[in-house]
């Protein structure tokens, strides 16, 4: 027999007392006829936009609990002519959860290196590398598909808050 | 629930599922193109020349000019050391505001030179907001206008307890996403020696690069002792033409300083911290330069009804 372990949203199986992890996403609970959530996937790979990483990265993380997630997100790209390497590592923290449907919060270091090319002969550019720290908090969206959007504050010399979208999968 | 009712739910979550990616997908790729477009930096328009102020406009932008002693009801005591102060007065809308935080200011009360921007002047108010604010101070000034803004002007003004000649301005290379900015050199004379300053108001919406572009032709032929002041927006806001798309490291004041450097600029005012306070934020934007000069950097006074904060530095004579 099958039921619904409301903290994991998951198909527990009653005899065994383990996950059945195999179908988890499309668990049927026999009692209630409801398909229990949920996306049980603890990877996922991401496209980041305009957070963390910059104008934009690639990203992966882990569930190492139900509540609980590490990843990165990096990125390297060109801005009106400067280059940007950004290497964003974090930890995740999901507070609330419903369904599909989570908030969450991630805070990490963040290292940015770059460089400006000059403009004019008399000056050779500059290259910065610094690291800041960043907290951001949104709401996610996960179903095989991975969406979130999000607000964060990067504090180093300043404190900058600013917004992100992240779009991805889970595996 | 029948197995059939299970598998039609597996597929009615299968395709949302896959609906879903697609749509975000599609949002990702169209957010993508759109930065890469907008990331592709804005043009400024060509050098322009230092020009003579009288020769530098049409009647309605032609500066203002009042020599010291003039508006002056105090009398500025003779001193070892000229107190400068640049200060953006967030268009100068309240000159009285301005005295008043400037005159209960010790560290700026008897400064010498102020450094203005974002004066300016409209026919309706009867006299120029620099007028008002010189004569609240006792002090000679110019003003320069650098645009038409509505029916009136936008600009720098120069306020000086001292005697000032050779005024010339320069339209600074135009951004397309912006409005014409202008730098103000001018000669300060103080007794046997002569200060050559430099005012200066940059594009808010430039990344690093197109900054330095902007500044570099005032910059460039600048006098070997002379003192540059004023507002290089130099936040820390990447911009894909007039939209902000980052916050991240692109603090652009140790750029320009560095810039600066490379000419063999003194950045007196890296440590300052923050110049202007918008919307809960600070963002340090204003800044001294000084080439063959001995000054000594006061600091930034928390005062005054504008969005910026006025710095002191003194010249050592």
């Amino acid at each position: 027999m099958s039921s619904t372990d409301p903290a994991r949203g998951t198909a527990v199986d009653g005899s065994a007392g383990a996950i059945a992890d195999a179908d988890a996403r499309h668990a049927l609970d026999a009692s209630t006829g409801v398909i229990a959530d949920a996306d049980a996937a603890r990877h996922a790979i991401y496209i980041d936009v305009l957070g963390k990483a910059g104008l934009w990265g690639a990203g992966y993380d882990w569930q190492f609990r139900h509540r609980f997630a590490v990843g990165a997100a990096a990125s390297y790209y060109s801005f009106d002519g400067d280059h940007v390497t950004t290497l964003a590592p974090y930890v995740a923290a999901y507070p609330l959860e419903r369904g599909h449907h989570r908030g969450f919060v991630q805070l990490g270091p963040t290292a940015v290196r770059r460089t400006t090319p000059s403009p004019v002969p008399e000056w050779s550019g500059m290259t910065t590398t610094r690291i800041d720290a960043e907290l951001c908090a949104g709401y996610e969206y996960r179903n095989r598909v991975l969406v979130r959007v999000y607000a964060m504050a990067s504090e180093g010399d300043h404190l900058a808050p600013w917004l992100g979208a992240s779009f991805g999968w889970t595996l | 629930m029948t197995a059939t009712s299970v598998a039609s739910q597996r597929w009615v979550d299968a395709v949302t599922a896959t609906s879903a990616a697609r749509t975000a997908g599609a949002a990702a790729l169209g957010l993508l193109a759109g930065l890469a477009l907008g990331a592709c930096g804005v043009a400024l328009g060509p050098d322009q020349p230092w020009q003579p102020i009288d020769q530098s406009g049409t009647s309605d932008m032609s500066a203002e000019v009042v020599a010291p002693g003039t508006l002056q009801t105090t009398p500025v005591p003779p001193a070892a050391a000229l107190r400068v102060v640049t200060y953006n007065t967030e268009y100068g809308e309240d000159p009285e505001g301005l005295a008043a935080a400037i005159l209960a200011a010790p560290e700026l009360a008897h400064a010498g030179l102020f450094l203005l921007q974002e004066e300016e002047s409209y026919p309706g108010e009867g006299e120029s907001r620099a007028r008002r604010l010189a004569g609240r101070l006792g002090l000679g000034y110019l003003y320069i206008p650098a645009r038409h803004k509505a029916d009136g002007t936008h600009g720098l003004a120069l306020m000086s307890a001292l005697p000032i000649d050779n005024v010339q301005k320069m339209d600074l290379p135009l951004a397309d996403n912006g409005v014409q900015r202008i730098a103000v050199s001018a000669d300060v004379h103080t007794g046997d020696r002569t200060l050559h300053v430099i005012d200066v108001h940059l594009e808010t919406r430039l990344n690093p690069r197109d900054r330095v572009a902007q500044l570099h032709p005032a910059m460039i032929d600048a006098a070997d002792s002379v003192l540059v002041a004023g507002d290089f927006n130099t936040n820390w806001i990447s911009w894909a033409g007039s939209v902000p798309v980052l916050a991240n490291d692109r603090d652009q004041a140790p750029i320009i300083d560095s810039y600066m450097a490379s000419l063999a600029f003194d950045a007196p005012s890296a440590h300052s911290g923050a110049t202007e306070h918008a919307y809960g934020l600070e963002f340090k934007l204003d800044s001294f330069y000084t080439r063959q000069l001995d000054v000594v950097f006061g600091g930034v006074v928390h005062t005054g009804p504008s969005d910026h904060w006025p710095m002191y530095l003194d010249v050592n004579l």
